[in-house]
């Protein structure tokens, strides 16, 4: 949990496009429709299932089907909102004193570090394709002063937007701290 | 002399008790996900009302596929 000085305020959260959850979305839907393309297949006439094993394994669907179906669609339910809790948790948070950069990797590995504006050294924003372009999102590299690491969000949304407002920040913070 | 119990007559199971046995281990699994994904959830999300709404979404969507795989099974 990420502990927030007492007069802190945050400013923007930043997390990658959703579009990057349509791949696996589409995997999911593609594994939930997939029982009924089989079942759809079976009831066709279909020449080369022998007719004993195509009655017999009708049979055995039809049985089954509404209970192993449910529990099917129940096991697609809890992937996708675990794949979407790994998405949402992956996070820049933005707060009026600091940068916060969430990493989460997979369900127990979480990394976060934060760095205060002051550490800023350069900010860019790479934006590569016409999907990239249209949709505006883009990947944000920050270099920071004592950190090893550049500080990388991949696909962020707006990451323009982004940069402007870190950027000011940034600025503020410099001039509060030379008065 | 008795010939040896065959342990595949001991173990046979009736397919009813298969079917409440996945039930049981599936229903079982939805919990410990669903502890996890919770736990995530309150521990490290920030504000908004996405979480709520997908709470909400959640729960509905695995209360209505558990009430259907139980009503199948009876």
């Amino acid at each position: 949990m990420i502990k927030f000085e007492k007069d802190e305020k945050i400013i923007k959260t930043i997390r990658r496009h959703f579009l990057i959850m349509i791949p696996t979305t589409v995997g999911l839907v593609f594994l939930a429709i997939m029982p009924m393309l089989l079942f759809l297949m079976l009831s066709l006439d279909i020449s080369f299932i022998d007719p004993n094993l195509k009655f017999s394994l009708e049979e055995k669907i039809s049985e089954w089907k509404v209970f192993g179906y449910s529990l099917w669609l129940l096991l697609l339910w809890v992937i996708f909102f675990m794949e979407w809790t790994d998405y949402y948790l992956d996070a820049w948070v933005i707060t009026d004193k600091r940068i916060i950069d969430i990493e989460q990797k997979g369900f127990f590995h979480r990394e976060v570090t934060s760095f205060e504006f002051t550490q800023i050294q350069d900010i860019t924003v790479e934006t590569k394709g016409i999907l990239c372009a249209i949709l505006k999102f883009g990947t944000l590299h920050i270099q920071t002063a004592g950190h090893n690491r550049n500080i990388i969000i991949n696909d962020a949304l707006h990451p323009e937007d982004a940069r402007s407002l870190i950027l000011n920040l940034s600025r503020q913070s410099k001039a509060t701290k030379i008065q | 002399m008795d010939l040896p119990i065959s342990i595949f007559n001991a173990l046979s199971f009736s397919s009813d008790f298969i079917t409440r046995a996945i039930f049981l281990v599936i229903f079982l699994a939805v919990i410990i996900a669903s502890f996890v994904i919770f736990f995530h959830w309150k521990k490290y999300g920030i504000g908004g009302k996405m979480l709520p709404t997908m709470e909400l979404l959640y729960l509905a969507g695995s209360a209505v596929l558990l009430g259907i795989a139980f009503f199948a099974l009876n």
